[in-house]
């Protein structure tokens, strides 16, 4: 068989990347163990959350399914960091899990140009340094010009409980065990990283009156651009909230010596933001408790995911730490928890565009590069597909830089600085977060993904139509007022104080006290329409039928203006340093550049270089171990070099 | 990319020397000189400036009616003959730090902008006319620039300054890290956002900065004296008082109320202890376009004074323009500034002295000698016991000029103190700004968060305040918070 595209695996990372290459026209095969469990949610039933959910609104906005998937099967929505600024909201969903790889079923059978092949991958082929197929293990070729791997856990795959531990990469399905012989051949360096998950427990086995109950927020908006408000059949569900004990934490310190953590069995690293619930009894011996939510895996499955208490101990030591569980007394287990080890590529093998420097026509994305998470996984199986389309196009790979998206952040962060444990997003990684919102997504990104061709013209469209509501609103707001008794009356009303001379709408929207609707309030009673009417009416009223909602729900044209006025003086803040940030990024290195010929340059500084190869002197600027001295060095020999004759 | 600022800064190393060379560099160096250097008569320069060649002449400040700073010889490098292949003068003044602080103010008040570290050479760098042979000798340059300026850090980091900056940066470190795992770790049990005690402990930062600030500045005053203002109301007599302290007229006087529309800047010795004194334009609502450009430079002066004498008139008293300079005095340094950095220069730390002229024409003989006597009829109850001192005195008559100058002395011991012990410590212009905008920056996140705005905005103020610190101790700091964040809390659900 023959194809543009081959893809290895099918799970978050491959599932985008696949669809990314076949939407930009390739012919495109996926490879997969297993067709009926594409995008498996192998751990925790949730998508989104800081960092996260702003990747997935990123991928909605380039075409890819995440957003839409999750928006169709939610059980439950939720808007974090409430407390704080509308620039930190994220939001996140609980999704059943079946649910989920059905809707992802659905995508990849809708999507033309695209063949699923369920098999095991064993080997690539390459002619020289370039890529040109793959074989499965029934000894099938599949020829093709680009080769995207996305493996997650499944390479080199070893599974722990206690002290037993067998080959798996996930529970109960076999390991991908050729491919990291393949790409040790192609003289890629791989290391081992760990994760681990919790057990499962029977949803009848709970006394559920003993924990706090977390309702859905239905109010909290869409993931997706595109999917429109939550039906009302979409029934939601809760999670609950418990607590470990003291008693919890002595059955665990117990059973330490039967871990394969600490009896040193696990080489590979774990991410210290997801630690086992033995990692954190041990290292933070001075709390009496640690938190735990229930969340449902299916809509009215038996299955429920304890989320907090991932463990590798051995079985009886799981059941009786999670007996002592006020609530849980009689929990039964439906799977043990376990720990995962696997083979990753240290991603400063990479280039920005996820392709291998080893191997052209080669891209690896999603877990195998040291990430851990759905979305960051999806995120770049995404950036890998459509950059493994662009390339058998023959056109220039798409790289945004970190001032414009989450996922530009990440990538930029892997293939620069590498993994020593997994990477998982978080917005204090996005040194511009101000300005990289969730709400924001569509304007930052769209007219990339018009450029690329990633989205369906009535999606196109819809996000047109939105951007130029949202600027048009910023027009509205430079509309004057001028002092008046009812609209002072209404400035009274909303704690404010009254007007003495004439004011734009957008002056009156920068008070902290008045919201947007305040604000729209003010106006019709500017143009001399009824407030109380006005303000039960909605849309209609002064500004004509155009105005958008009066509302400040997450996600509205007034939700976004009323942040981007508040917020002004930070946001222009960052503004300036992104235009700083972008000055460094245009000095590009060439490919090419030879970092032997800088003579000045100290060892490590050169090493690291030559192994990074970064972009720009800003992506050189990044990398751990390069001075300030070795960057104004490499900038002299920058502009002392020949151009280059092709450019 | 090109830079298109014209950058200046002082070439030569730190401290006394014979000679210090004050360097210009960018597309308006020579504009920017032109205004400051005149010829050894003190003419204006032809236009046409000979490159490569050396000339005498004299550095004067024209907003102080050309006063004479320093006699100097300078050098014009035409672009792209130059160091950094742009338009470079090099003015090579006599090496005193007073001097070459005065020329590079002034400079900097002329249009140039302060150059970052190593800028003249990373332009030169990037101007790219350096072929392979030379950059490779420009390579050892750079190693060796980086090294001195490490070993001065290391310098500058032992002692007091190694403990305050180190425990500086742990404690913003901590502070940010408790920010940022709310942020990003929002279900967890943790009471990590409890603003009280953010405040307070970005508070104590804030203050073991500002007595670093404090004590690099003690030790600049004692090598390059205090600097004095005299502002007020218009025709309070602030020119007479200023002539009068010098004992010669400087200052043009006359009964027509602002007569001085710009600041001038005069040095002195008294006791072997040196002083600026700075006269500036009057401060009222309603003047004139001339007028109001002398009071933007006044504030400017203020800005920048160790020491304000507020000049008030016995005979008017407590006037609501009084009442709206001081509140302007008394608060110079809190916020509405916005992100001008600059400008609040020593503001949070110059001290306030109200001196009541023209006590020859009072015909009563009532005359109180402290604040809360004078104005207690007058001002509000809180003035009162503001503590700011009160002089009485008469300008023209002489009265009381001897009490203001020991009180000028006294400040000036004040400010100095201790400034032996931290020799090591005296700051460059560039420290104190790095330091100075960090507290600027700590200042915002505290009032974000007393003022409840949204937690990332006091996240963002406190990135920006850790990268001036990095910028301080010669480091930058990348990863320090998540990895705060793990090592401290148990995040991870």
């Amino acid at each position: 068989m023959q194809a543009d595209v081959v893809v290895i695996g099918g799970g978050h990372a491959g599932c985008e990347a696949a669809l990314a290459a076949a939407r930009m026209g390739m012919r495109t095969i996926l490879v997969t163990h297993d067709r009926e469990r594409l995008a498996q949610m192998s751990c925790n039933p949730a998508i989104g959350g800081p960092g996260k959910s702003h990747i997935v609104r990123e991928i909605d906005v380039l075409g890819g399914m995440m957003a839409r998937a999750a928006d169709r099967v939610a059980l439950q929505y939720r808007l974090l960091n409430r407390s704080k600024g509308p620039a930190v909201w994220s939001l996140r969903v609980q999704c059943p899990i079946s649910g989920y790889c059905a809707a992802a079923r659905d995508f990849v059978a809708r999507q033309e140009r695209l063949l699923v092949v369920e098999g095991d991958a064993m080997d690539l082929v390459a002619e020289g340094p370039v890529i040109s197929g793959i074989r499965l293990a029934s000894g099938t070729e599949l020829a093709a010009t680009a080769v995207v791997v996305t493996t997650g856990t499944f390479l080199g795959g070893r599974c722990f409980i206690g002290l037993r531990s067998f080959s798996a990469g996930r529970w109960e399905e076999p390991p991908s065990v050729g491919l990291t012989a393949a790409l040790v051949r192609f003289g890629l360096q791989v290391g081992r990283l760990k994760t681990g998950t919790p057990p499962r427990l029977a949803r009848q086995s709970i006394d559920w009156e003993r924990f706090a109950e977390q309702p859905s927020e239905p109010e909290a908006g869409r993931f997706s651009y595109f999917t429109g408000p939550l039906p009302e059949h979409q029934r939601q569900y809760c999670c609950h909230v418990g607590y470990t004990t003291e008693h919890t934490h002595e059955i665990i310190r117990a059973g330490l010596d039967r871990s394969p953590l600490y009896a040193g069995m696990i080489r590979g690293v774990g991410p210290r933001y997801c630690p086992s619930i033995e990692d954190k009894v041990v290292r933070f011996p001075d709390r009496s408790r640690h938190q735990l939510f229930l969340e449902p895996v299916e809509r009215d499955g038996d299955m429920i995911y304890p989320n907090g208490i991932s463990t590798s101990l051995p079985e009886d030591v799981q059941l009786a730490f999670v007996r002592s569980i006020p609530g849980l007394e009689r929990a039964e287990l439906m799977r043990p928890g376990y720990a995962v080890e696997y083979d990753f590529v240290q991603p400063t093998q990479l280039r920005m565009d996820l392709g291998t420097r080893a191997i052209r026509g080669l891209y690896l994305a999603g877990q195998i590069n040291g990430t851990t998470g759905y979305e960051e996984a999806a995120g770049q199986g995404l950036w890998a597909g459509i950059n493994a389309a662009r390339y058998c196009q023959g056109a220039p790979a798409y790289v945004p830089d970190r001032s414009r998206c989450y996922l530009a952040v990440m990538i930029d962060d892997l293939v620069t600085r590498g993994c020593d444990e997994p990477y998982r997003m978080f917005t204090s990684r996005a040194e511009h977060r101000l300005a990289l919102r969730f709400d924001n997504a569509h304007v930052r990104l769209l007219d990339d993904a018009q450029h690329l061709g990633v989205l369906a013209d009535a999606d196109r469209a819809l996000l047109e139509a939105q951007r130029e509501r949202l600027a048009r609103e910023r027009d509205h707001l430079g509309k004057r007022v001028h002092p008046r008794e009812a609209i002072n009356a209404r400035l009274v009303v909303a704690g404010s104080a009254p007007l003495h001379a004439a004011s734009s709408l957008d002056e009156l929207l920068a008070r902290p006290e008045l919201t947007y609707m305040d604000v729209r309030d003010i106006e019709r009673i500017a143009s001399g329409v009824d407030a109380g009417a006005a303000s039960s009416g909605g849309g209609e009223g002064a500004g004509g039928d155009d105005r958008p909602e009066v509302s400040i729900a997450p996600g509205s044209i007034g939700f976004q203006v009323q942040m981007e006025v508040k917020y002004r003086g930070y946001i222009n803040r960052q503004e300036e340093e992104i235009a700083r940030f972008r000055r460094l990024e245009a000095r590009q290195i060439p490919g090419s550049f030879d970092y032997g010929r800088v003579t000045g340059l100290s060892i490590e500084s050169r090493q690291k270089l030559a192994a990074v190869r970064p972009l720009s002197l800003g992506q050189a600027s990044r990398i751990p171990g390069v001075t300030p001295a070795a960057i104004a060095l490499l900038s002299v020999f920058l502009k002392a070099q020949p151009r280059d004759p092709r450019r | 990319m090109q830079d298109t600022d014209t950058i200046v800064a002082v070439a030569t190393p730190p401290g006394e020397g014979g000679v210090g060379i004050v360097r210009l560099s960018g597309p308006t160096a020579q504009a920017v000189a032109a205004c400051a250097l005149r010829s050894p008569a003190g003419a204006a320069l032809a236009a046409a400036w000979p490159a490569r060649t050396v000339r005498v002449g004299l550095l004067v400040d024209p907003g102080a009616d050309g006063e004479v700073i320093d006699e100097v010889i300078f050098v014009y490098f035409a672009a792209p003959r130059s160091y950094t292949t742009e338009d470079v003068i090099e003015i090579h003044c006599h090496g005193s730090p007073a001097v070459l602080r005065r020329a590079v103010s002034l400079l900097v008040g002329l249009g140039a902008r302060l150059a970052e570290p190593g800028e003249f050479t990373r332009r030169a760098f990037e101007a790219g006319r350096l072929d392979l042979n030379q950059a490779e000798a420009v390579a050892d340059l750079i190693r060796a620039r980086s090294d001195a300026a490490r070993r001065l850090a290391v310098t500058q980091l032992r002692g007091g300054l190694a403990t305050v900056l180190a425990a500086s940066r742990q404690a913003l470190a901590s502070a940010r890290a408790r920010i940022e795992a709310a942020i990003d770790f929002p279900d967890e049990d943790l009471d990590l956002l409890d603003p009280h005690r953010l405040i307070a402990d970005l508070t104590q930062l804030r203050e073991g900065l500002a007595e670093l600030l404090e004590n690099g500045i003690r030790a600049r005053v004692l090598k390059e004296g205090l600097t004095v203002v005299l502002a007020g109301r218009p025709n309070v007599g602030k020119s007479a008082l200023l002539n009068a302290l010098l004992g010669k007229d400087r200052a043009i006087v006359d009964a027509t109320p602002g007569t001085t529309r710009d600041f001038l800047a005069e040095e002195v010795l008294w006791h072997g202890s040196p002083f600026t004194l700075v006269d500036t334009a009057g401060l009222r609502a309603d003047a004139g376009e001339v007028e109001r450009l002398g009071m933007e430079r006044a504030r400017a002066k203020l800005a920048e004074a160790d020491v304000v004498l507020f000049v008030l008139e016995a005979t008017a008293g407590w006037t609501p323009e009084d009442r709206a300079i001081f509140a302007e005095l008394s608060d110079g340094d809190g916020g509405g500034s916005g992100g001008g950095g600059a400008g609040d220069t020593n503001g949070h730390s110059r001290s306030l002295v109200l001196v009541w002229n023209k006590i020859d024409l009072l015909d009563t003989g009532w005359r109180p000698t402290r604040l809360g006597e004078a104005t207690e009829t007058a001002a509000p109850g809180p003035f009162a016991a503001s503590g700011v001192p009160a002089l009485w005195l008469s300008a023209t008559r002489g009265d009381a000029l001897d009490e203001l100058r020991a009180l000028l002395r006294e400040r000036l011991r004040e400010r100095a103190f201790g400034a032996e012990a931290h020799e090591v410590l005296a700051l460059t212009i560039r420290h104190e700004q790095a330091l100075q905008s960090c507290c600027c920056e700590l200042d915002r996140a505290v009032s974000n968060l007393g003022a409840k705005q949204p937690v990332e905005l006091a996240a963002l103020d406190l990135q920006r305040a850790s990268r001036f610190l990095g910028e301080l101790a010669g480091e930058t700091t990348s990863d320090a918070v998540l990895a705060e964040i793990f090592n401290t809390f148990c995040v991870g659900k």
